[in-house]
């Protein structure tokens, strides 16, 4: 029943004070809120904490949600920044990476002969990691983007940066992903 | 740029570009195939999992918030009672003096005239009669705790806010 209901819905009715409701949307959207979290702070216990935080921010403001963006998208938003504040708290060093700018190779070609689930699993895996050695900005807009298949307007309005600031974060972080790939994970992840 | 691309970065006039460079470069058309293979994969990454009862905790400490605002909505109606008794205190206080005011014109001393008279406030007697002297200590005693009361709920609700 709860995959019929829209978001819509739900949210009116957490409006309205059903506790049904609330549930449902935590639900629905606990391991995006819970990815999202543990691609900034790195480690499960502090993601748990953040992405709680941002549900109880979420529904504190809901009343105040007009619907102009997806709930999702508005959700997201609470997220990162619930992730930033606790990550500026915690480790104030570790969001300045943005001048690391290392040579980017452009992959020659495509995947070789792709085999099994396993391999798929180990690649999965090793693609993972390389998320979590990216710096916790560039790790959550490659999660917004690739994983969430947010568009660059979309990430625009969770991050709060401009379109050009957007476009140009991303790849960097893109870059810098692939040189994480190919230094560290190329026998897992072949280009 | 190819990622660019492959990403829906680029510009009609760039797409338009890269479309005709690319009909001309079949290899890099091949790694254009890869880069979006490569996407596919992104996407297809596996989210994380919270633990078990994660969505369970949540609703709890939802629960709990909720509850703490009820719990400060009933003080507010307990704010008038005290109010209240703060009223009736000043009520008390102030009933003698005003009545001393008014039976002023008839308790003026002879060759005095009844309408400029001031009378003089007995402060001592107001203020050794039994209302001064216990309810008033009471009643800031009262205040000072509900204020301290109030100051430390706001300073919790404060902490919980500060993200």
């Amino acid at each position: 029943m709860a995959a019929t209901l829209s978001d819509e819905i739900l949210i009116e009715q957490a409006r309205n004070g059903r506790q049904t409701a609330f549930a449902m949307l935590v639900k629905r959207y606990e391991q995006y809120a819970f990815t999202l979290a543990f691609r900034f702070v790195k480690n499960r216990e502090d993601a748990h904490e953040v992405a709680q935080d941002a549900f109880l921010r979420a529904f504190r403001y809901l009343p105040d949600f007009r619907g102009d963006a997806k709930f999702s998208t508005w959700l997201y938003k609470i997220v990162y920044s619930t992730a930033l504040n606790f990550l500026r708290k915690q480790h104030p060093e570790i969001l300045s990476t943005d001048d690391e700018n290392r040579p980017v190779r452009l992959p020659d070609e495509g995947m070789p002969d792709a085999s099994q689930a396993m391999e798929r699993n180990d690649r999965n895996a090793a693609l993972q990691r390389a998320i979590q050695m990216l710096s916790p900005d560039d790790a959550g807009i490659i999660t917004l983007f690739y994983l969430y298949e947010h568009s660059l307007e979309e990430i625009c309005q969770i991050t709060e940066m401009t379109m050009t600031n957007a476009k140009t974060k991303l790849c960097r972080a893109r870059q810098r992903l692939k040189n994480i790939v190919e230094d560290r994970f190329s026998a897992e992840i072949a280009y | 740029m190819l990622w660019d691309y492959a990403d829906g970065l680029l510009s009609p006039a760039e797409k338009t570009q890269v479309d005709k460079y690319l009909d001309v470069h079949p290899e890099q058309r091949a790694m254009l195939d890869a880069i979006v293979a490569e996407k596919r994969h992104f996407s297809a990454l596996p989210l994380e999992h919270p633990d078990a009862g994660f969505s369970d905790r949540v609703m709890a400490a939802w629960a709990t918030e909720q509850s703490g605002k009820t719990d400060i909505s009933s003080d507010k109606s307990r704010d008038w009672i005290i109010y209240g008794i703060g009223g009736l205190l000043a009520v008390f206080l102030l009933l003698p003096i005003a009545m001393i005011f008014v039976s002023a014109p008839d308790a003026a001393p002879m060759g005095i005239d009844p309408s400029s008279y001031i009378p003089e406030i007995p402060w001592e007697q107001i203020f050794s009669g039994p209302v001064a002297r216990f309810g008033m200590p009471l009643a800031l005693l009262f205040f000072a705790f509900r204020f301290l009361d109030q100051y430390l709920q706001q300073k919790k609700v404060l902490a919980q806010l500060q993200v």
